[in-house]
């Protein structure tokens, strides 16, 4: 509602309504765009590139991730629509032929964004849908109602689950894991690329797209492990979300969790070593300037309580590693403001130095966007199954076989 | 601890370690002999060689810690020759002696890292900005430092490998002791590495910078260890036990990773390309603009088809992926391209003209060969396949993948 609400305030005032200003024009709607768009990452990562590892593990958590990615794309594609200042125009974007000889600016890297990300939402989407289809007969064969055998019906596509059927899903299931992984490290290279690729200090570091995509990685497994907790223990589901599972994860998270510390040391060591000015002038900014606060916050987040991480006993205790994934999403949402926000304020020039204030809308907007995943997200918990049926079907054969 | 079937068998491993011993004793003698005619040219020549096989060395190190973390069956059949590659890191310590003579001399007619001599920073604002980090006595400092890490893990490790070996069957105390120093050690090798690369490699040219560049250098170490261990296998495949491990399936494995460095090699090199282009600052261009100017292009060029398109391609496949009969062709013309990938990353900064000094030759082949042999020496030392791994081995685990 907090969403409808302020979208519908920012078509009616442009973006205006946002504490958004010169010369910081990106501010939130960036910020949540990478926060977003990251989280779903893991759900590609988790259902496609573990599938190529041959992990199965991850079969009870594949379904999932996928939906949490799909909904955290749709989230993010938001934010950029309604920063255009005129969102009805969008699709200018697309470079179609038209009247008005109108072409999106191909080296901007905000234009390869359309790509990478529609792209990728496409994919997903795909991938998820043929992952349920079989899931979407067998709720087709166990309908009550004409309706809903119906629905089950059209989306299960006259699946009948001969081999046949099955061999082809497999090929097609595989092929969608090959595209779908070079997917989640372009979207967010790029991502990264909006920034690197200008001269702006703070932004312009060749480290930063395997640095994005690893933070991409570890917010959303963070995101994962925030649902999945609450979620296994309200419906029961620990024989089939295993601890085994939340320990690999927090384990993946861990892992990647360094490789984004590595980038914050690899940020500050190289805009020393530089010796450019701007760069010696903004990492000492950043860390002691005014907005010093965000940097250490997002330090202790992301650097320090990940470290917990390293001990068994505090990856199986559920309720710690819950607060731990809280302050990973807490700090990898900091990362992002304080690459945006410390080196908009005070780049080159000190005559156009400025401040940024976030507005009641900027925030109102942010925590609606999480009112839509979860709305999103519980809609698919209600009515889609939500663990992958067959996939633990056969793993509940291969288990009984083994014993 | 080898029976008499493998010692048979591994004779083929002692040409190519004779082999390697000539061709490294005769290279280094004549790399002596450059020495005589230019010093300076010896170690421009010398810091290419040696940092590509230092390379291969330091590969095997962080792909054994890769391995005792993750686990994974590739790693249990390769780990005795990363072992034996991780060991061979104190000879190219002593091998690293004349990068250290050279910089001691402060000279920048001798040395190739320019930095050293006071003469060459006087009056440069960024490279005086940078002394509290280049400097020779720093840089000493460092080096020591990596070195004791990389040599202190991997004496660790082969220890304890070793002791898995006499444990009895259930005792995994040895398994676990180097899964906890792998965690802590990988951390420090990414770290170390990264400053190595920066000393040793990205300093050559004082001015220019790259955040990416110790990634690139850890990529390019993982590649070419993984195309040495594909080659090895491919040596090893007839002699037992290997005849028994290496399947398709593992072999599979194997392709996979190497391709996936591959592309890990290309994305990383082109992050780092098009963020430099694009941004056109004064500090960075130079480096790219001595890479694609004089026949450096054509290098370049190469490099974008050898080291990407051709491979990638080819890879794609999952029947060469499984063969090695072909895969080992592939791995070595990566070994021999990525070994054209350090020329063009370290040699710009000597060579405005693209030239090849014989001394550039020389130097690989004698580093190469001296490590080549202590490469085989050891692998020969202990069982193909450590003893007592019984969950990674699936000789001894039904089922599974």
């Amino acid at each position: 509602m907090i969403f409808l609400a302020s979208v519908t305030m920012l078509l009616m005032n442009g973006v205006g309504i946002f504490g958004n200003n010169v010369p910081v024009a990106w501010a939130f709607p960036i910020i949540n765009f990478v926060w977003w768009i990251g989280i779903g990452h893991a759900g590609t990562l988790i259902s496609a590139i573990l599938l190529l590892f041959r992990q199965e593990w991850r079969n009870s958590i594949n379904r999932f991730a996928e939906a949490m990615t799909l909904f955290a794309v749709a989230c993010a594609g938001l934010f950029p629509i309604l920063h255009l200042g005129r969102p009805w125009f969008f699709y200018w974007l697309i470079p179609y032929p038209n009247t008005y000889w109108l072409w999106p600016q191909f080296r901007s890297p905000l234009a390869w964004d359309v790509f990478a990300v529609s792209t990728y939402a496409t994919v997903s989407l795909l991938f998820w849908l043929v992952g349920l289809i079989p899931d979407f007969a067998k709720m087709r064969d166990r309908s009550t109602t004409t309706l809903s055998r119906y629905v089950w019906g059209v989306l299960a596509m006259g699946w009948t689950g001969s081999a046949r059927n099955w061999q082809r899903y497999e090929v097609a299931y595989l092929l969608l894991a090959g595209l779908s992984t070079p997917l989640v490290v372009s979207v967010h290279s790029i991502v990264s690329l909006d920034f690197a690729v200008s001269v702006m200090p703070g932004w312009h570091n060749t480290i930063f797209p395997p640095y994005f995509v690893a933070g991409a990685v570890f917010a959303g497994f963070a995101m994962v492990l925030t649902l999945v907790i609450p979620i296994r223990a309200i419906y029961k589901l620990e024989g089939i979300i295993t601890m085994q599972h939340i320990e690999n994860m927090a384990k993946v998270m861990l892992a990647t969790g360094m490789v984004v510390v590595y980038g914050y040391a690899m940020e500050a060591f190289i805009a020393w070593y530089s010796g450019v000015e701007y760069e010696v002038f903004m990492i000492a900014n950043r860390m002691f300037g005014p907005y010093a606060w965000s940097f250490w916050a997002l330090i202790f987040c992301n650097g320090v309580v990940i470290q917990l991480m390293w001990f068994k006993r505090f990856r199986t205790n559920l309720v710690l590693v819950w607060i731990v994934t809280i302050f990973v999403s807490i700090g990898m949402w900091l990362e992002r403001f304080v690459i945006v926000v410390t080196s908009l304020t005070r780049d080159f020039l000190p005559s156009s130095w400025g401040n940024f204030m976030p507005t009641f809308f900027d925030f109102s907007l942010y925590f609606g966007s999480m009112g839509l995943f979860f709305a999103l997200l519980f809609l698919f918990i209600r009515f889609l199954p939500m663990i992958n049926i067959f996939e633990v079907q056969i793993l509940q054969r291969n288990i009984d076989e083994s014993h | 601890m080898t029976t008499t079937a493998q010692q048979k068998s591994l004779t083929g491993l002692n040409s190519v370690q004779i082999a390697g011993l000539v061709l490294g004793i005769g290279g280094l003698a004549l790399v002596g002999l450059g020495a005589s005619q230019s010093v300076k040219q010896m170690l421009q020549s010398y810091t290419f060689a040696y940092l590509f096989w230092f390379g291969l060395g330091l590969g095997c190190f962080g792909l054994l810690m890769i391995h005792h973390l993750v686990g994974g069956r590739w790693g249990f059949m390769s780990r005795r020759l990363l072992e034996a590659g991780a060991m061979t890191l104190p000879l190219m310590a002593v091998l690293f002696a004349p990068f250290v003579l050279g910089i001691l001399t402060r000279d920048q007619n001798i040395t190739p890292y320019k930095w050293a001599d006071p003469t060459y920073i006087a009056g440069d604002a960024l490279l005086e900005h940078k002394q509290p980090f280049l400097n020779v006595e720093f840089f000493l400092i460092r080096a020591a430092i990596y070195w004791i890490i990389w040599i202190g893990i991997t004496l660790m490790l082969y220890k304890w490998s070793y002791d898995q070996d006499r444990a009895k069957p259930g005792d995994f105390a040895p398994a676990r002791r180097m899964r906890f120093v792998s965690g802590i050690g990988m951390v420090l090798y990414v770290l170390t590495m990264t400053f190595a690369a920066i000393d040793w490699g990205m300093s050559l040219e004082p001015h220019w910078y790259s955040g990416i560049y110790g990634v690139i250098f850890m990529v390019g170490q993982g590649l070419t260890t993984l195309a040495m261990i594909v080659l090895m296998f491919a040596l090893l495949r007839k002699t037992p036990p290997m005849n028994e491990v290496l399947l398709p399936v593992r072999i599979h494995d194997v392709g996979k990773l190497m391709f996936a460095f591959v592309i890990l090699w290309t994305y990383m090199s082109f992050s780092q390309y098009i963020i430099q282009w694009a941004a056109n600052l004064p500090e960075e261009t130079p480096w790219y603009i001595a890479r694609t100017s004089s026949g450096w292009t054509a290098v370049s060029m190469f490099l974008i088809l050898f080291h990407f398109a051709v491979p990638f391609f080819i890879l794609l496949s999952r029947r060469i992926k499984r063969d090695l009969s072909i895969l080992w062709a592939i791995a070595a013309s990566l070994l021999v391209v990525h070994l054209i990938n350090m020329f063009w990353l370290i040699m710009p900064n000597f060579y405005p003209e693209l030239t090849v000094h014989w001394l550039d030759i020389v130097s690989v082949v004698g580093v190469g060969g001296i490590w080549l042999a202590l490469f085989i020496w050891l692998i020969k030392r202990r069982p193909l396949l450590p003893l007592n791994d019984d969950y990674h081995d699936p000789r001894k685990r039904a089922g599974g993948h």
